[in-house]
C-alpha cells in the first residue's frame, strides 16, 4: 500500500510541478527538493546522479531553450524568464522523478494488476541478462575487428548472427517462463 | 525520442496516457483470448527482444554510431499489436528504470514510435508487397514507420508554442512552431529510417523462414 499511496504522490506532485509558471514558486520548490534529495536517504549515488540530471539538462538546454533564448536577442525580445522557467522545470521534474524512483518498488506500486505488475518484472530482470549477452557479442565482435574498417559485409553477418541468436533465446525463454508460472501456480491463482 | 520532461504540457500528456493505457489493456486483452496463459511469458520474450533490436548499434561515417528501433522487424513478423505492446513496455521501462526519456513524454512516445510506428510498418509493408519487390517493400515499411512516428512527434511539439502561451503570447513549453520544428526533427531522422529501413530488410529476411519453420 505504502508504494501505491507514493506513486499517487508523485503523480499529483509531476503533474503539479509540470503545470507551474511562476519562477519564484519553481526556485521555492527547486530548493525544497534539492534538499529533500540531499537529506533522505536513498540507494543511489547522490553525487552521480546529479551529474546525470544536470549534464542532461544541460544537454537539452543547449539544443533547445538556449538557441531559442539566444534568438530572442535578435528579434529584439526578451527571453531571459523563458529560458529560466523551462530549465528549472525540469530540474525539478528530474529531481522529483528520482526521488520518488528510488524510494518507491515500481512492482509492488503496479500490483493492482497482477498480470502488469508480472510482465514488468519479467522483463526487467530479462533485460538485464540480454544485456549482459548482446554486450558480450559486441565486445567479441569489435575484438575482433579494426572499429574503423568494419566491412559491411562483416556487420550485416554480426547482426544476423546476434539476431537469430536472441530469437531462438526469446522463444526458449517464453516457454520456460510459460512452464515455470504454471508450476508455481500463477494461473491457478489468478483465475 | 529521449525528450526530458518539462517540455510537455499536462494538458497534452495527460489525455495521450489515457489513451496508451486504453490501447494497452485493449492489445492486452485481445493477446489473452489466443494465447490464453502463454500471453504474459510471449509479451516478455518479445518485449526483451525488441529491446535487443534497439540496441543493435549501426557505424555511420564520422566516427559515431546510431541505433535502430526495431519497430518495424517486431511488427511485419509477430503483428503490430504485438510490436505496439512490445515497444510500451520497453520505452516504459527505460523511462523508469535507466532514465531515458521522460515519464511525462513517455506516452508520447509510445504512441508515435509504438503504435503509429508499428501501424504504419505492418500496413505499408501489406500495400507494397503487392506492388514491389520483398526487399524494397521491407525497407520502405522501416523508412516510413520512422518518419511518421516522428512527424507525429513532431507536431505534438510544434503545437506547443500555438496553444500553450503566457499573457504576453510567449511559449510556456516547448518553443518552436512547426515550421522549425518539423523540418528539424525529419531531416535528421533521414539517416535513422534508412538504418532502420536496413535493419527491418536484415532481420525480417533473416527470422521469416525460422518462424515459418515453428
Amino acid at each position: 500500500m505504502k508504494d501505491k499511496i507514493l506513486l499517487l504522490i508523485y503523480l499529483i506532485l509531476m503533474i503539479f510541478i509540470s503545470s507551474l509558471r511562476s519562477l519564484d514558486i519553481l526556485l521555492i520548490s527547486l530548493m525544497v527538493l534539492f534538499l529533500v534529495y540531499f537529506i533522505l536517504p536513498l540507494k543511489i549515488n547522490k553525487i552521480k546522479s546529479v551529474k546525470k540530471i544536470f549534464f542532461t539538462v544541460g544537454f537539452f538546454s543547449s539544443i533547445i531553450t538556449f538557441p531559442y533564448f539566444i534568438a530572442g536577442f535578435f528579434v529584439e525580445e526578451n527571453r531571459w524568464n523563458y529560458f529560466l522557467t523551462v530549465n528549472l522545470r525540469t530540474l525539478e521534474l528530474a529531481f522529483l522523478t528520482m526521488i520518488f524512483l528510488s524510494k518507491i518498488n515500481l512492482f509492488k506500486a503496479l500490483d493492482f494488476s497482477k498480470n502488469l505488475s508480472m510482465l514488468l518484472v519479467l522483463v526487467s530482470g530479462f533485460v538485464i541478462i540480454y544485456s549482459k549477452t548482446m554486450k558480450d557479442f559486441q565486445d567479441a565482435f569489435y575484438s575482433r575487428t579494426i572499429e574503423k574498417n568494419i566491412q559491411n559485409q562483416e556487420l550485416r553477418n554480426f547482426i544476423k548472427r546476434v539476431v537469430g541468436f536472441f530469437f531462438e533465446k526469446s522463444k526458449e525463454t517464453s516457454q520456460e517462463t510459460y512452464l515455470a508460472m504454471k508450476s508455481r501456480g500463477f494461473y491457478h491463482d489468478n483465475t | 525520442m529521449h525528450i526530458p520532461d518539462g517540455f510537455v504540457a499536462p494538458e497534452v500528456y495527460i489525455p495521450s496516457y489515457a489513451i496508451e493505457v486504453f490501447l494497452v489493456s485493449y492489445s492486452f486483452k485481445k493477446f489473452k483470448k489466443t494465447l490464453e496463459d502463454k500471453t504474459i511469458p510471449y509479451l516478455a520474450s518479445l518485449s526483451v527482444f525488441s529491446f535487443i533490436l534497439m540496441s543493435i548499434m549501426f557505424p555511420i561515417p564520422g566516427g559515431t554510431s546510431i541505433h535502430g528501433l526495431g519497430v518495424a522487424s517486431i511488427s511485419i513478423l509477430f503483428g503490430p499489436w504485438v510490436s505496439f505492446i512490445s515497444i510500451s513496455i520497453v520505452l516504459f521501462l527505460q523511462a523508469v528504470l535507466l532514465g531515458e526519456g521522460g515519464i511525462t513524454t513517455f506516452p508520447i512516445n509510445a504512441l508515435s514510435v509504438g503504435f503509429v510506428g508499428s501501424m504504419i510498418a505492418y500496413y505499408s509493408y501489406i500495400f507494397f508487397i503487392k506492388i514491389l519487390n520483398e526487399k524494397i517493400s521491407l525497407f520502405i515499411s522501416g523508412f516510413l514507420s520512422t518518419i511518421l512516428s516522428v512527424l507525429l512527434i513532431a507536431i505534438v511539439l510544434g503545437i506547443h508554442p500555438i496553444l500553450f502561451v503566457d499573457s504576453s503570447g510567449k511559449p510556456i513549453y516547448f518553443p518552436y512552431g512547426f515550421s522549425f520544428v518539423i523540418p528539424a526533427m525529419i531531416i535528421p531522422h533521414i539517416i535513422v529510417g534508412t538504418i532502420e529501413g536496413l535493419l527491418t530488410n536484415l532481420i525480417v529476411l533473416n527470422l521469416k523462414n525460422k518462424i515459418n519453420e515453428r
